[in-house]
């Protein structure tokens, strides 16, 4: 039934293409409007058509994107996608306010030697195993046929780090959507949460480093104020941010849905104008309000029931914007990194767990969810564009295919490791109200 | 030939690796674009320019989806000329946020920007509050319930935030949040389309059907009067394109009347009777297939399109999008059982079937009505749970709507307040009229309260979604008169209507008072069918 439906609705889609005597649906306000609805739907079909295969919804969501994306079927063609990336940015906000609120110190304290053994051993283990790989086959990567071997090692760290990167979008809608709850999902969450912070950091630093020995001449490294700017910055708004929330809370029973989307969109929009991290904002929001008051099951209610149409819209774009131009061209040398990056998470992650004697869960299966990837890497690979103008580009183009290919197949992998943990199904939020108002708000009917 | 990015990639032919190469170049100058685009950051000294840009820099708004691609802007041609032959005519709304090719476009700075966002954000809260029980509760205190209810203040706060002076709706956040309109049109079709139960068609009350022919047709017919007065003062002529179509448009939104008129102005304080209800309900039927009709036979003129279809064709296109668009929701509400995806599923689907209506210049409000008709009758246990979804969502999105609709509004032609003033004053006398004919003639309990809500009729959000569906479909001089015809005379009325409730009040004496309506949902939920 649901092949049905999401034929009947690409069906419709079609035809509405064949309307305009110009290929594609244009960029106005009734494309920008009849292609979010034909996200919603179409990515909503997707993903329950993949969960009845036992596939993660995500993932449907992702391919529905791709498929109907302007790579392939071009309903969704690339100026309607620029008008709906605002989702983009109020998804990451809520997220990461997710994120937060799933930090509770409490449960995590025990886990906490876990977390920053993985970080270490399993993290910056991928960083050095990337560059290394990269050092190493460059060969397969022309862009580097220029350089000297301190040049090129300097660059393949750049690689290490921005391949290293995780993806805690993918993370948390996972756990979500599994209703997972156990050690193993707390140390994944914990660990790309930390893992986020520290590529930031690492990306910074080896950049900078890059960029003198290469001397590309682009006034593009970051500098230290700058990135202080971004992290206290980031974490100073989100602090603020967890207070207005948390006031609120506090004062006002309903609308809590409305607000948190609200929020979200703020700290998206105002937060990127400013050179603020949304990621971060959230983070430190949400753990504020989890650790320093008693609104931490409610903030979760709520962007719980603000969200899905947020998150389907955000994943099914993500799934257009995949780059599979970059695929078809790096295909090869993406895989190998693909494979490269996969062995060391899992064997960095096996005996990290094993160094900080953490459960027997978390050494099996934490590997699988420090793979997938997504938004951050792909902003590391523009950024690496612009950085290095001379081979950016070639470079980015793998990353885009890395990624592309970790996009796809990471979600699949985690979910099959949070229900052999047995953690899948342990987390039973109640479902409340949808976006916006509770019934008991009295809302009366226009007109 | 140089591989694409330095890649060797076997067996790839020219021209692919071209394409490849201009997509990769295209990614690029697109990442580089917005990230040169980006405005400063606050910090002076350091500009932490490390995180791209997600959403590209600001560009000359496009025209819409069907015209050339390489024309900026087209200025509105004066009256009596023909739009550009083969080419989609320039859309009101759209025209409204152009900007002329000869005015350099400067990014917007990031105090700006974050200025506009903070109003929108304002906007947001403040269409929220409009919703609250407890603001309605002032409302009703202050009896300003149904002007608040009707949304004029949101239009006339749209007004304001477009305004140079303000700018919190600038053109460039106009062109973002513009979907929004399409949005809220359908979001009020499917709403009233959902109240349409086929049961209520068994058993009507006495005298429905004579009181909706005379409640509707006299109106229509006076305010076509009206409009061929404004034509003769205004020097314009009846073969100006688009003048006759405009003036039934005007004339089916001055017929409606406000769903919770009976609410605002019943005396005795009890709920309005299932006649009054069902007379208004089919007014609003009426206004519906109207916009139907004038949507499907008055295509907009020289549009070049793929499908070329006879009127009655794009009727029955009308139809077959509604009605798909209501099967395949209906088909997958039946297989979904969390709140949070009904809300997705109506969201996508009001979404989808208005987007695609106003895609294919048809009306939002129609199709949508189709396709809200048919899920509420096709709806199995979880018709409650639609209603409640479509309750809770519709004031947020019914406000952000109009605040849109006040921003694209332009009321400083004379013709067009000229017009307002014969049509405030043909729509008063024709709706008393037809009152009092129909109370003398053919209903002969036609109680007080109801003879009053014939009477004064205020009008509701259906005529306001109707001439604004003729902004966003239709192009001509007489597209934007109809507007301020339509809004400003629900001002005036309303202005009219609260003036002489306060005087009945008085006249009363202290001891009586205008009752205050019944809760409105509890009530509407009481006299919907089903």
């Amino acid at each position: 039934m649901q092949i049905l439906l999401l034929i009947s609705i690409l069906g419709l889609m079609h035809a509405a293409r064949t309307f305009s005597p110009q290929p594609g649906l244009g960029s106005g306000p009734a494309a920008t409007t009849l292609g979010a609805g034909f996200i919603l739907l179409a990515a909503l079909f997707a993903g329950n058509l993949f969960r009845q295969l036992r596939l993660p919804q995500l993932t449907g969501y992702l391919v529905l994107g791709i498929v109907s994306g302007p790579h392939l079927m071009n309903l969704v063609s690339e100026p309607m996608l620029e008008q709906l990336r605002i989702f983009n940015g109020v998804a990451i906000a809520l997220i990461a306010l997710t994120a937060g609120t799933e930090m509770d110190f409490r449960t995590v304290r025990p886990l906490l030697r876990g977390i920053l053994w993985m970080t270490l051993i399993a993290v910056l283990g991928t960083v050095l195993v990337i560059t290394a790989a990269a050092f190493l086959l460059r060969e397969l990567l022309p862009f580097t046929a220029n350089l000297t071997q301190l040049q090129a090692l300097a660059v393949a760290l750049v690689l290490g780090v921005t391949m290293a990167s995780q993806s805690p979008a993918v993370v948390v809608a996972l756990r979500k959507e599994m209703d997972a709850d156990g050690p193993l999902a707390r140390t994944v969450l914990g660990v790309v949460v930390v893992s986020d912070l520290v590529v930031i950091v690492l990306f910074a630093v080896v950049s900078s480093v890059a960029k003198s020995l290469v001397g590309s001449g682009v006034e593009e490294a970051i500098t230290g104020s700058a990135l202080a700017w971004e992290i206290f910055g980031s974490g100073g708004a989100g602090l603020l941010i967890g207070t207005l929330i948390a006031t609120y809370l506090r004062g006002v029973k309903g609308g809590g849905a409305l607000f948190v989307i609200t929020t979200g969109f703020l700290v998206a929009e105002v937060g990127q104008r400013v050179r603020l991290d949304p990621l971060l904002i959230g983070l430190c929001a949400g753990m504020l309000v989890r650790n320093f008051t008693r609104f931490g099951d409610r903030l979760h209610g709520e962007i719980e029931a603000a969200s899905f149409p947020v998150y389907v819209s955000f994943f099914a774009v993500a799934g257009a914007t995949i780059h599979l131009g970059a695929l078809t061209v790096v295909g090869v040398p993406a895989a190998v990194f693909v494979l490269v990056r996969a062995c060391s998470f899992l064997s960095g992650s096996r005996i990290a767990a094993r160094v900080a004697g953490s459960p027997d869960v978390v050494r099996r299966f934490a590997g699988f969810g420090l793979l997938p990837q997504a938004g951050l890497a792909l902003a590391l690979a523009l950024l690496f564009a612009r950085s290095f103008p001379q081979f950016g580009e070639a470079a980015s183009a793998l990353v885009f295919a890395v990624v592309a290919l970790n996009e796809l197949a990471a979600p699949i992998l985690y979910r099959w490791a949070l229900v052999k943990s047995g953690e899948a199904g342990n987390l039973r939020v109640p479902a409340e109200a949808g976006i916006g108002l509770k019934p008991e708000e009295g809302l009366a009917s226009i007109e | 030939m140089t591989p694409p990015l330095g890649y060797r990639v076997p067996n790839a032919t020219g021209p692919r690796r071209g394409w490849r190469l201009v997509l990769a170049a295209g990614l690029f100058a697109f990442a580089w674009e917005a990230v040169c685009q980006a405005p400063a950051p606050p910090e002076p000294q350091e500009p932490p320019q490390w995180k791209p840009a997600r959403r590209p820099a600001p560009q000359p708004f496009v025209l819409p989806e069907a015209s050339p691609p390489d024309v900026i802007f087209i200025p509105p041609p004066p009256p009596h000329i023909d739009p550009t032959p083969g080419v989609l005519p320039q859309r009101q709304s759209e025209t409204l946020l152009g900007r002329s090719p000869d005015v350099a476009v400067a990014p917007p700075t990031a105090g700006a920007v974050i200025r506009a966002i903070i109003g929108l954000v304002g906007l947001m809260v403040l269409a929220y509050l409009g919703g609250h029980r407890r603001f309605q509760q002032i409302e009703r205190r202050l009896n300003i319930g149904h002007m608040v209810t009707v949304g004029l203040p949101f239009v006339l706060l749209g007004l304001l935030a477009s305004h140079p002076a303000v700018g919190v709706l600038t053109p460039d956040i106009l062109r973002d949040v513009a979907p929004l309109l399409s949005l809220g049109l359908g979001w009020i079709g499917f709403v009233i389309g959902s109240r349409f139960d086929a049961r209520t068609f068994e058993g009507l009350p006495a005298g429905v059907g004579t009181a909706l022919l005379l409640t509707t047709a006299l109106p229509i017919a006076a305010i076509l009067l009206a409009c061929g007065v404004a034509l003769f003062l205004t020097g314009e002529s009846v073969s100006t394109p688009g003048v006759m179509r405009d003036a039934f448009l005007l004339a089916t939104a001055g017929a409606m009347t406000a769903r919770s008129a009976p609410q605002f102005l019943a005396a005795s304080g009890q709920n309005a009777s299932a006649r009054l209800m069902r007379i208004i309900e089919f007014e609003q039927l009426a206004g519906v297939f109207g916009l139907m009709l004038v949507s499907a036979y008055s295509r907009p003129p020289g549009a070049t399109v793929a499908w070329h279809l006879p009127g009655t064709g794009w009727l029955f296109v009308i139809l077959g999008i509604g009605t798909t668009m209501g099967i395949v929701v209906s088909a997958t509400l039946t297989r979904i059982n969390r709140d949070p995806q009904f809300t997705t599923v109506l969201l996508g689907a009001v979404a989808f079937t208005a987007g695609m209506a106003s895609f294919l210049r048809l009306s939002p409000v129609s199709v949508c009505f189709i396709a809200g008709a048919i899920v509420i009758n096709l709806a199995g246990a979880w018709r409650e749970q639609v209603r409640h979804v479509l309750e809770r969502l519709e004031r947020p999105i019914y406000f952000l709507f109009l605040v849109i609709a006040g921003a694209l509004w332009r009321p400083w032609e004379w013709q067009a307040w000229l017009l307002m003033v014969l049509f405030v004053a043909s729509r008063v006398t024709s709706k008393r009229l037809s009152a009092r004919l129909l109370g003398r003639y053919w209903i002969d309990d036609l109680n007080p309260d109801e003879r009053r809500v014939l009477e004064k009729a205020p009008m509701g959000a259906l005529s306001i979604a109707i001439v604004v569906t003729a902004q966003d479909l239709f192009f001509g001089p007489t597209v934007s008169w109809i507007v301020t015809a339509v809004i400003g005379g629900a001002i005036v009325m309303e202005a009219g209507l609260q003036l002489s409730l306060r005087g009945a009040r008085r006249a009363a004496g202290p001891g009586a008072m205008v009752a205050e309506p019944p809760a409105d949902r509890e009530e509407n939920r009481a006299l919907r069918p089903g």
